[in-house]
């Protein structure tokens, strides 16, 4: 499946520390921009502000999907079609059948967590535009990155380019489109 | 209050509190004494593990080095400081002793069963090493509570590195004495109610309901306290946010170690172990369990899971308040049934108000007084900083 990351290309500014990418990250979300990406070798405060992830409400309703599913099942299979007396004990055990309930509803929600994260992440991605970028590793060790999507509504780019240059980038660079 | 007093001023509703239940307490023993030795024991024992749940708490802290804790370890310390009242506290339950424990009546007033489990255990369950184990039991947590306190005061004047460093061992070393003291104590002073009965998770399960108790109880407090200007500006929803997240864990916790006990019994069905249930599984003792799996925990479950929630002061205040009355249940649950004429329930809740005025009303005149000349915030501690811009996003 083809990446849907920055179809329309990028704009890329390389920043020697974190005080700068900061600043530029608070510049640009205030002038409006919404795509922004950013890349550094430490986690940083104060970034861009993220919308919160919906993944929770997922995790909430497949956990309730598997708890009620592994109760069902057990209903089915002890109670409903194939009942056995043993012992005198019933049929629709409710607190053993609790605790498969639990083990269900764990499992998938976990599950889910797993699976929605990589899906919501869009993992794994063997290659990145960004790869392509000379020396673009040093951002695992020193250098700070800014990307702008160009697709942001907000970017024009004339303008675009003009302001990542007046933010002094060590380099400034354009992913074109494929 | 006396305009321009700066003594400690009488906290007037604790006392008037504790005075009633005192009255009704007085007017009990005429009435009814066996019922009000149990509706005592109930009140005694879900009060105090609300502060043991606290003490657990700050040792947990000291030990981890919980950040976001620092700014409410003064206010749960303060709560720790009440200990000591429930070492006299305790009097009326030991007075009582003959009367609620049925190894500690005469033999020949006992069913067989029970009377052969007596004497096989007359070795523990004897009044003089009853008492013994109860003075060694509350001994150790006010010498806990006490020296954490201590430290925390002394933090604000001097050493700072140095008492955290050995605040540390000392509530690593007490939390296994913690653990010890509280199991026995539940045993000693709740199961041994039904002395032919056992269960080895019983001291897990009073911990656990004492932990949601404790945490409840911070979430007030720190709630009151933040709304009179006791905490600064900056504490707020993230520090609550923490709390709430603690409360959840032990709200699971609680329904867990309480479904184990019940699964483990259910499942082997035997005579001598389903006693406790058996009781508990009928009428009004059903109906009370069920409240209790609903307001203990599908309803605080389901509102702890939502953030905004955990992060209203409101919200939590009020959840808090209803946790704790859910805790009381969960030990009246846990005794009553087991009290001397506790399968034929019926009246005489006016005993249960009256004990219980009278152990919160002298637990927080006690709170009161001596919190009344303490710094609200612990000036001293190194991580104050820290935990005062605490933030779980």
């Amino acid at each position: 499946m083809r990446d849907r990351t920055w179809g329309a290309g990028a704009y890329m500014a390389e920043f020697a520390s974190a005080r700068e990418l900061t600043e530029a990250v608070r510049a640009f979300s205030e002038r409006g921009y919404t795509r922004l990406e950013t890349y550094s070798p430490v986690p940083l405060a104060s970034g861009i502000p993220r919308k919160r992830s919906r993944l929770p409400v997922a995790v909430f309703i497949v956990g309730l999907l598997g708890g009620l599913v592994s109760y069902w099942i057990q209903w089915y299979a002890n109670a409903y079609a194939y009942p056995l007396d043993i012992g005198g004990r019933p049929a629709h055990a409710i607190p053993a059948f609790l605790i498969p309930t639990f083990e269900g509803t764990v499992l998938a929600a976990s599950l889910a967590a797993f699976i929605g994260f990589f899906v919501i992440a869009r993992l794994p991605q063997p290659w990145h535009p960004v790869f392509e970028i000379d020396g673009f590793e040093r951002a695992t060790i020193d250098r700070y990155w800014l990307a702008v999507d160009a697709a942001d509504p907000h970017c024009a780019p004339d303008r675009i380019v003009r302001e990542l240059s007046a933010l002094a980038p060590l380099r400034l660079v354009h992913l074109e489109p494929e | 209050m006396s305009a321009g007093s700066r003594a400690p001023v009488v906290p007037v509703v604790p006392v008037v509190l504790a005075a009633l239940g005192a009255a009704l307490c007085v007017a009990g023993i005429f009435v009814d004494p066996i019922r009000l030795a149990s509706a005592y024991l109930v009140a005694y024992v879900s009060c105090l593990a609300v502060v043991l749940g606290t003490l657990a708490m700050v040792m947990i802290a000291r030990v981890t080095g919980a950040t976001w804790f620092v700014v409410l370890r003064c206010q749960a310390e303060e709560i720790i400081a009440t200990l000591p009242a429930f070492a006299v506290l305790l009097l009326p339950t030991l007075i009582a002793v003959h009367a609620l424990y049925p190894w500690a009546a005469h033999a020949s007033q006992l069913e067989p069963d029970v009377r052969q489990a007596v004497l096989a255990k007359g070795s523990y369950l004897n009044v003089p090493f009853f008492v013994i184990r109860s003075i060694v039991y509350l001994a150790t947590w006010i010498a806990l509570g006490e020296a954490l306190r201590r430290a925390s005061l002394e933090q604000d004047a001097g050493d700072t590195v140095a008492i955290e460093r050995r605040m540390r061992t000392l509530s690593a070393a007490g939390l296994v004495a913690f653990a010890l003291t509280i199991s026995f104590a539940s045993f000693d002073w709740m199961m041994s109610l039904t002395p032919a009965w056992y269960s080895t998770i019983y001291g897990v399960d009073y911990f656990a309901g004492a932990m949601v108790g404790a945490l409840s109880l911070l979430a007030v407090i720190a709630v009151r306290a933040r709304r009179r200007g006791e905490l600064p500006e900056t504490v707020g929803a993230n520090q609550l946010h923490a709390l709430a997240k603690l409360l959840l864990t032990f709200v699971l916790f609680w329904v867990y170690i309480g479904f184990s006990q019940l699964i483990v019994i259910w499942s082997a069905e035997i005579p001598a172990e389903r006693v406790w249930y058996s009781v508990r599984m009928r009428g009004g003792w059903y109906a009370l369990g069920a409240v209790l799996v609903a307001g203990h925990f599908v309803i605080p479950f389901c509102a702890l899971l939502v953030r905004s929630i955990k992060r209203s002061a409101i919200a939590m205040s009020a959840l808090g308040a209803w946790l704790l009355l859910m805790h009381y249940l969960d030990v009246y649950w846990m005794l009553m049934p087991s009290a001397p004429h506790g399968r034929n329930w019926g009246g005489g809740y006016w005993l249960d108000a009256g004990a219980l005025l009278l152990v919160c009303g002298v637990a927080s005149t006690v709170w009161a007084l001596r919190r009344a000349h303490e710094p609200p915030l612990p000036i001293g501690d190194p991580e104050l900083e820290a935990s005062l811009v605490y933030s779980t996003q």
